[in-house]
């Protein structure tokens, strides 16, 4: 993988809202053909960070660090302005088809609209010709042209999500929870469409979820984001297989198994203190079983351990 | 029956529309008799002879059930009867007189209220919080505190009386410069309500991810907010226009008194003073049906920014 | 005993058959499984059960009562005995009355004998029992994470000592630490309450955690009914192998192939 050309890359990256920092030292990066999942439980600034991947942050948002795009010529470049390359560069698929689609357009008016601003010079006769191609890409029909959002399915609703993210042909496809409005059988289906836009495709993708089990399996890469601060980052089999962050085991843990033999218990994961406050201490000082005096005094350094990057003082694998 | 289903929808609005109208009418007609005085009473004492003469000429000394009755069938072919102050005038005649100056006073003010109020609406609700707002903000809310009665007076007293620019009151068919303040004073309390409908409505489709959403598609600030926070925001305004229409297109009382227009707002009022039976309910008939029709076109405006409200129709589920 | 018996419920919609022929028991003090794909009926089954939709045939039972042989009023006070919770916890809770307001007010309509004071030790009482210290009756909606909101609405659902609640993709909007605390706020309850639940989710694993015995729908017809963990290892019927099927597990990274 680290052949494969990056397309996005975060480098002490963070943002401020109201200048009280949520999301501090981001380093993360996508590659072409990688589908990278981001797990973040509420409050972990997961939406921060993807509102300023699209350069939508709030008025008060200030950031800091890093933002590098993929460049038409394949090389990296420094964007502070993402506004020309959102739809373009960057494609977005949000989280709920009935409240990410305008209610009162078609899907063919949704379709036709963004063609339309990514082809300025197109006919309206070319551009109908791509809204089916971009329907059929993401396995649906064009039979979905005239309905109106309320008139899709779940599963169809959020294809059509991704045939709109797909429409200004995007290096990145940056998801938002993408199943969480998905009955098992489509979440799958769903996954495994991402999955081949990023291997067939080539494109880089990155998918950002509360939910480890949903999503994490179809990732080649799992970034877990606690506090506004990764703590560990890896290829999905080790980490999965062998977490090595307290909060990554708990949030396993935490997951029911599917059966016997099954905990009197689940584990609840600790939780972390606000962004703001780690930077001089873990943010699981005060939570984690695990912490000790240093926990508290000095935030924890990157290692590498089993194939992977954690923050954290007491690895699991180096107890 | 038509099988079209918005032919449907509307003809079965107009049928039902006829019940309503006619306990409008009745309220109305018992009303207005069970006041106290009589159209001929007031002004001079009249020799009895003469008042019974008067009464028996229009039907006054006939049982009210029977007058009901008489009103009614003229109605349905029409007519609303003879204006009982107004002699030789038919209360048809004084509405076909009036109706037009105050459609037209009442459409100019309600096309510019909602240019201003749909406009400066969606300008507040782009620049939430900054001083554009606060002022437009503050704006609204004086136009909507302050009566027609208390700014018809002041809009005439600095551009007609101060400065001279525009005529005082009157009305000269042709003269267009006779409406530009009773528009204006008759268009900003509902441009300052529809301002303020409408910036919270539109505030809250910017919230929505479907714009979060249209944004990160790359569409340019224009299309999003025209195309789609616009239609979505408009939905409340269009309930509330249903009724504020009626009200500036049936004709105000005071703006058309302040600047002594022809419209149909003066008829209430002469036609209460002087006890003018016919003209009250006239003016009552004219302006109930005023109110069922821009209901049904708001209804109908609903249905064209709501594509789950037209499905509906087409599978002929009732409204609820 | 059962608190809940369904007898061959059918419900149509146009020409559509929502439910065929379903016929159901759960004892008292049971915890029952109920999974299926989208569509196959588990809301409006849901609905049914909690007398808020009238079946078109066949007959709903809570204990002996048939919800609709009876009065209007009486059918009102004998949902005293069904308690639920629904998947959006927040949407559940009226964001302008504090959350001790929102778990007692089903004694305002149920228990109206109580004073002001017993209804306070009520409602203390039953955030105890879903883990929740009683200072939470005096905060608002809005301060509560999406596991707290769960718990309250639990509360909510068990203030009147039902003698079942059902619970509708109770953890499906939670992340995983949220979720894990409502299944084992559900362990505890299902073991010690007495209190009998059904439990509706598309999370096979969840399931399985809180109910031992389990039934499928499927197209609106109850194709599977038994023994959860014996249910799994067969894999059938087909609906229940597709839902399997469809876990994210079996998906194979990239990085494992490589």
């Amino acid at each position: 993988m680290p052949t494969e050309r990056v397309l996005l890359q975060a480098e002490g990256f963070g943002v401020d809202y109201d200048s009280t920092p949520i999301l501090a030292d981001i380093a993360l990066s996508v590659h072409a053909g990688e589908v990278v999942a981001l797990i973040g439980a509420s409050g972990s600034g997961k939406s921060a960070l993807l509102r300023a991947l699209l350069g939508l942050s709030p008025a008060t948002a200030q950031t800091r660090g890093l933002l590098r795009f993929a460049q038409a010529d394949g090389g990296l470049r420094e964007r502070r302005d993402i506004t020309p390359l959102r739809g373009a560069t960057i494609g977005f698929v949000p989280q709920d088809p009935q409240t990410a689609l305008s209610a009162h357009r078609t899907v063919a008016q949704h379709l036709d609209e963004v063609l339309a601003t990514h082809a300025p010079g197109s006919t309206r006769p070319m551009r109908a010709e791509q809204a089916a191609a971009l329907l059929t890409s993401v396995g649906l029909t064009g039979e979905l042209l005239p309905r109106y959002p309320h008139a899709l399915s779940g599963g169809q609703g959020q294809r059509v999500l991704v045939a709109l993210a797909l429409a200004g042909n995007p290096a990145i496809l940056l998801a938002d929870e993408p199943t969480s409005a998905l009955d098992p059988r489509a979440t799958h289906e769903l996954l495994a469409l991402l999955q081949a836009q990023a291997r067939v495709q080539r494109r880089g993708v990155l998918i950002v979820s509360h939910d480890l089990s949903a999503t994490a399996h179809a990732a080649d890469r799992v970034a877990v984001l606690a506090g506004g601060r990764l703590v560990e980052i890896g290829a999905t089999a080790a980490v999965l297989s062998q977490p090595q962050h307290p909060l990554t085991a708990a949030l396993m843990a935490a997951c029911p198994p599917l059966t016997p033999p099954r905990p009197a218990r689940l584990a609840e994961a600790p939780r972390p203190a606000p962004c703001a406050r780690v930077a001089r201490a873990c943010a699981f000082a005060a939570t984690c079983g695990r912490a000790q005096s240093v926990c508290a005094e000095t935030p924890p350094a990157w290692r590498t351990i089993a194939g992977r990057e954690v923050a954290c003082h007491w690895p699991l694998g180096a107890a | 029956m038509t099988r079209h289903p918005w032919l449907r929808l509307v003809a079965g609005r107009l049928l039902a529309a006829i019940p309503t109208l006619w306990i409008v009418v009745t309220l109305s007609f018992l009303l207005v008799r069970l006041a106290p005085g009589s159209p001929f009473e007031d002004e001079q004492r009249l020799p009895p002879a003469v008042r019974a003469n008067l009464d028996r000429a229009y039907g006054l000394d006939q049982p009210l059930p029977v007058q009901y009755a008489r009103y009614l069938a003229g109605l349905v072919q029409g007519d609303l009867g003879p204006s009982l102050r107004q002699r030789d005038r038919r209360v048809v005649d004084l509405v076909r007189e009036g109706l037009p100056v105050s459609l037209t006073l009442g459409g100019l003010a309600l096309s510019l209220s909602l240019l201003l109020g749909v406009s400066g609406g969606l300008l507040c609700a782009v620049a939430r919080g900054r001083a554009v707002d606060r002022w437009l903000g503050r704006a609204a809310v004086l136009a909507v505190a302050l009566p027609p009665y208390v700014t018809a007076p002041l809009l005439v007293l600095v551009f007609a009386v101060g400065t001279g620019w525009l005529p005082v009151a009157g009305w000269e068919a042709g003269r267009p410069a006779d409406l530009v303040l009773p528009v204006i004073a008759l268009a900003l309390p509902t441009a300052g309500g529809l301002m303020r409908l409408l910036r919270a409505s539109a505030l809250d489709v910017l919230d929505s991810p479907a714009i979060l959403a249209a944004r990160a598609r790359g569409l340019s600030a224009r299309r999003v907010l025209l195309v789609h926070v616009l239609p979505p925001a408009l939905s409340p305004v269009i309930a509330y226009l249903g009724g504020a229409a009626a009200a500036l297109l049936g004709g105000s009382l005071v703006v058309e008194t302040v600047f002594g227009l022809p419209g149909m707002g003066r008829f209430l009022v002469e036609g209460a003073l002087n006890r003018d039976y016919t003209l009250v309910l006239g003016k009552v008939v004219v302006y109930a049906v005023l109110v069922l029709l821009l209901n049904l076109a708001a209804d109908l405006a609903a249905l064209g920014v709501d594509p789950r409200l037209r499905e509906r129709v087409y599978r002929g589920v009732p409204e609820s | 005993m059962s608190v809940l018996s369904l007898a061959a419920v059918s419900v149509q919609r146009g020409s559509r058959a929502l439910l065929a022929e379903v016929s159901l028991e759960v004892a008292a003090g049971e915890t029952v499984g109920l999974v299926g794909e989208s569509g196959a009926g588990k809301s409006t089954l849901v609905r049914v059960a909690l007398g808020l939709e009238r079946p078109h045939s066949g007959t709903v039972r809570w204990g002996i009562d048939d919800p609709w042989a009876l009065s209007t009023a009486a059918r009102r006070a004998a949902r005293a005995r069904l308690g639920a919770v629904f998947q959006q916890p927040a949407a559940s809770l009226n964001p302008r009355r504090l959350i001790g307001a929102s778990i007692g007010e089903p004694l305002l309509a149920h228990a109206r004998a109580l004073s002001a004071r017993e209804r306070q030790d009520r409602v203390a009482a039953a955030l105890a029992q879903v883990g929740l210290p009683g200072q939470f009756a005096a905060r608002w909606p809005d301060a509560l994470s999406g596991g707290e909101a769960q718990r309250v609405a639990l509360a909510r659902a068990l203030i009147l000592k039902p003698a079942l609640v059902i619970l509708d993709e109770p953890t499906s909007a939670l992340d995983a630490s949220a979720a894990a605390s409502v299944l084992n706020l559900m362990g505890e309850l299902t073991r010690e309450s007495g209190t009998a639940f059904v439990i509706v989710s598309h999370d096979l694993a969840a399931v399985a955690y809180v109910a031992r015995r389990c039934l499928v729908l499927e197209a609106g017809r109850l194709v599977a009914d038994g023994e959860t963990d014996a249910l799994y290892a067969s894999a059938t019927p087909p609906a229940l192998s597709r839902l399997l099927a469809a876990r994210t597990e079996r998906f194979v990274p990239l990085s494992a192939t490589r």
